[in-house]
């Protein structure tokens, strides 16, 4: 084929800037992002998380909370660039929206980089590129030295996370792969990444990269994508490009290729020869050059032939200098150059003192360069100072002295803090600050119009399918969902097929397999707390089935949507078992501001003798029923009688297993304890129900019930708002408006908070059931008595809340 | 091959990256200073004064 189909996953660092006291979880904010996204025309994923847009990309949140977006499939390297651009627009536009959100937030920065100095970590940018059907073990010997030496041109430049001094990379995501071919992208991760998942139908091939790095500069950008997909050509074309090149160790080579910003450094080859990255690069050119007007060439190979030939010249005859304006590791190097230079220092300086610091952590005690200072060295005895004396001529002849340290590794956290800032999406980036100053040549003609690119698919390609159904089906997303390789209609039970990557025209099939209507994350999604999302995801009737009724009628209940979740489940009367339909009841009567007690007295009366009759297999059922009847007891004042419940269920070992329901039975225990004023118990209720919810994730159910109940419980009004916070942030990200007006309610209440009344008002309106809720009804209507209580009325009352 | 065909329409050949066009080592020499008295301002400007506190901030997360 003479098309090549390419695209980039860009995941971004993420953090805020918020008032004291305010806290964030990057998992909500990354969601949070997402989440606003989902006002634009989308599809949600159907079977994957996050959603795709009408150009065709994908935006969703990956694994260490890093919101990540996937270009659509690409024909061009100039798209690519469009398409990466177009993203980190619509990126920048939602960061922007955050702080009208979420209060406390006062800015939200995205970062295009991919390692953290303070954690040592990284996260990836990864690229695919589409072949056809040939040897993977032939794929990996023909690329991996392309993979090694092209980081010339595509490295980010940065420093060595793992270093306890001071190394420039050209490329620092080198020191995180572990090995030269692997399968696993989170811990050992390889140059080239064994993943086998196609993403489309039969005779097409996937080559996912992960040794790649997210770059500022254009040049970068294309020459890495336009080059890589050339070899990727050559490669399926039979040619073997790689043939001439092969390391005795391509991990040991690429990392002395990364360490080595002057290019001057080889390896041996097995044949015996030596030869530097730029000779590596040049040899595939090479190969590439011999073949460029060939028919299964693309027809921009020339192009990409050019700058590729350039870029290897200027950087042979001039070094890193020469492109200090266009390439990503360039640019840094030089500035950090020109910075040491105003600290009076230099690159070779920084190496002795790493030297010299890696020396003395190896001889101290912590082996950590935070207990490492000018005072300590020349104060200490033992090993440090018998390192010290060996260290110090080394230091002389270098013309150092012991009390340049402190200088040394306060220089050093201040250019983490400057590659950090680099990277910065928007003004708040040097990088933005560079390119806006005019003073940075990487731009490339073609990289143009990227409103359209926000708005519109590539030309060539599925994408261009994808893109378009999305826009035409954008307003019936319950409906449909969408994946890489087709769109779902999950009321006719069809599929577009988009199983050919070049497809031009919708072919819709009956699908066959019913699971691949139901998305895979909504267990995710309901233990994480996000119902609105369960809500706009499958809102469709025919995801009314009886496996999903629970997630979807307490998601509606949880919102305070009672009559929507009592229409649900009694939709579902003919397919569940009685005693279970009327314990779902139970539980929906259950999540309003507070318990409808008058609602579960009927059903309680009901359901013992359904319980008594149940089957052996209904202990789930059983379990929620004597739940919601202890918390109905408790409701109604009967404490000892509630207590005996919750004790019964929580020595029941098999309900142990419930994670999720035997933590909220300690909170109801917990709230119990509180109202019987045994404070310490309650604390220990809840605490522990608090670490289960931590531990699984279940950020919904932290946020409804163990952090205002240890809000209330704690005496210190710090710790109280600072619980309040969370949970408040938790329910606006979530959009939970019941959740949100519980909280308001309880703060107003614990802290004497009087501010929010108008948006407890204005909620009271809007959520059907506080509308209808004498308890919600009483707090707007007596607001100062609710948050000035009468000391008689003691710690302890909360009007059931 | 719409989007690439006008893309490309617009593409001169290209001059090398960065390629001075210039006089040589002159020009080469006043981009770089224009770099750095351009990094200078930008680095000022953005650089905290505690860069410790700064990265204990903003730590993240490993992801792929």
């Amino acid at each position: 084929m003479n098309t090549r189909l390419f695209g980039m996953e860009t995941e971004y660092g993420i953090t805020v800037a918020s008032v004291a006291g305010a806290e964030f979880s990057s998992e909500n904010l990354a969601g949070e992002l997402v989440n606003l996204a989902r006002e634009k025309p989308h599809l949600p994923g159907a079977g994957s998380s996050g959603i795709f847009l009408p150009n065709g990309s994908r935006f969703y949140v990956d694994c260490g909370a890093h919101p990540e977006l996937a270009t659509p499939e690409c024909s061009n390297p100039w798209d690519i660039c469009r398409y990466v651009q177009a993203g980190e627009q619509m990126l920048l536009g939602l960061a922007g929206q955050l702080p009208r959100l979420a209060r406390g937030v006062k800015s939200v920065s995205l970062l295009r980089s991919n390692t953290d100095y303070a954690s040592r970590s990284t996260w990836g940018c990864h690229e695919s590129y589409l072949h056809s059907e040939m040897g993977r073990n032939s794929l990996s010997r023909q690329i991996i030295p392309h993979l090694v030496s092209r980081l010339v041109f595509t490295g980010a430049g940065g420093f060595d996370c793992h270093s306890s001094g001071v190394i420039f990379l050209i490329s620092p995501r080198v020191s995180h792969l572990r090995s030269a071919i692997s399968g696993d992208s989170t811990g050992d991760r390889g140059i080239f990444h064994t993943r086998d998942e196609s993403l489309c139908g039969k005779g097409y091939r996937r080559l996912h990269i992960l040794s790649g790095e997210s770059l500022c500069g254009e040049t970068g950008i294309w020459l890495k994508v336009g080059s890589t997909a050339l070899v990727v050509a050559l490669i399926e074309a039979g040619k073997r490009p790689g043939e001439a090149i092969e390391f005795t160790d391509a991990l040991a080579a690429m990392r002395l290729f990364a360490a080595d910003p002057s290019l001057q450094r080889s390896v041996k080859l097995g044949n015996g020869r030596e030869v530097t990255a730029l000779d590596i690069q040049d040899h595939y050119l090479r190969q590439v050059e011999k073949h460029v007007g060939a028919k299964f060439m693309p027809p921009w190979a020339p192009e990409v032939c050019l700058r590729w030939r350039a870029t290897l010249e200027r950087l042979r005859s001039g070094g890193p200098s020469a492109l200090a304006t266009s390439l990503d590791w360039a640019i840094k190097y030089a500035l950090f150059q020109r910075h040491l230079l105003r600290r009076g220092t230099t690159y070779e300086k920084l190496s002795a003192w790493t030297h010299v610091v890696e020396q003395l952590i190896a001889a101290s005690s912590t082996r950590s360069e935070r207990s490492i200072s000018t005072a300590v060295v020349l104060g200490a005895r033992g090993t440090l100072a018998s390192a010290r004396k060996l260290l110090t001529p080394y230091l002389h002849e270098r013309g150092l002295v012991w009390e340049g340290l402190d200088a040394f590794l306060s220089l050093r956290l201040e250019l983490f803090e400057i590659d950090t800032r680099f990277s910065i999406l928007g003004d708040a980036g040097i990088f933005t600050s560079l390119d806006r100053s005019g003073v940075l040549d990487h731009r490339l003609q073609g990289v143009d119009n990227i409103p359209h690119a926000l708005e519109n698919p590539p030309a060539l390609g599925r994408a261009a399918l994808r893109g378009a159904c999305i826009r035409r089906l954008a307003d019936q997303s319950g409906r449909y969902g969408c994946e890489w390789d087709g769109v779902f209609d999950r009321e006719t039970r069809k599929r577009l097929d988009l199983s050919d990557p070049f497809c031009t025209s919708e072919h819709w099939e009956l699908i066959k397999d019913p699971r691949e209507l139901r998305p895979r994350d909504l267990d995710g999604l309901f233990r994480s707390g996000h119902y609105s999302e369960i809500l706009s995801q499958l809102s469709s009737p025919a995801f009314a089935t009886p496996q999903n009724i629970e997630s979807l009628s307490i998601s509606y209940a949880r919102l305070g949507r009672i009559s929507e979740a009592l229409e649900m489940l009694h939709g579902q009367r003919e397919n569940l078992d009685e005693f279970h339909h009327l314990c779902l009841t139970m539980s929906i009567f259950s999540n309003g501001i507070v318990p409808d007690v008058a609602a579960l007295a009927p059903l309680i009366e009901a359901g013992e003798p359904l319980r008594e009759q149940s089957e052996p297999g209904a202990s789930y059922s059983r379990f929620i029923f004597l739940l919601y009847k202890g918390l109905y007891l408790m409701h109604t004042g009967s404490f000892p009688l509630a207590e005996a419940l919750f004790t019964v269920l929580l020595e029941d070992d098999s309900n142990a297993l419930r994670t999720r329901m035997y933590a909220r039975t300690k909170c109801y225990m917990g709230e119990l304890q509180r109202r019987l004023e045994r404070t310490d118990e309650a604390m220990r209720f809840v605490l522990d129900a608090s670490a289960t919810y931590e531990a699984e994730n279940l950020t919904g159910d932290l946020a409804d019930q163990s952090l205002p109940m240890l809000a209330k419980l704690t005496t210190d009004d710090g710790e109280a708002c600072q619980y309040f916070a969370e949970a408040e942030n938790t329910q606006r990200m979530h959009r939970n408006k019941l959740g949100l007006a519980r909280i308001l309610c309880l703060r107003a209440r614990r802290l004497q908070y009087p501010d929010d009344k108008e948006e407890v008002e204005l909620l009271q309106r809007t959520v059907p059931v506080l509308s209808g809720c004498p308890v919600a009804r009483r707090i707007v209507r007596e607001w100062r008595s609710w948050i000035a209580p009468p000391a008689a009325a003691g710690p302890t009352d909360y009007w059931g809340l | 091959m719409k989007q690439h065909e006008k893309t490309h329409a617009e593409v001169p050949r290209p001059s090398a990256p960065g390629d001075p066009t210039g006089d040589g080592l002159a020009a080469a020499q006043q981009k770089m200073h224009e770099l750095f008295a351009a990094g200078d301002a930008a680095i000022d400007s953005a650089l905290s004064s505690d860069s410790a506190a700064f990265l204990a901030a903003n730590q993240q997360r490993g992801g792929q």
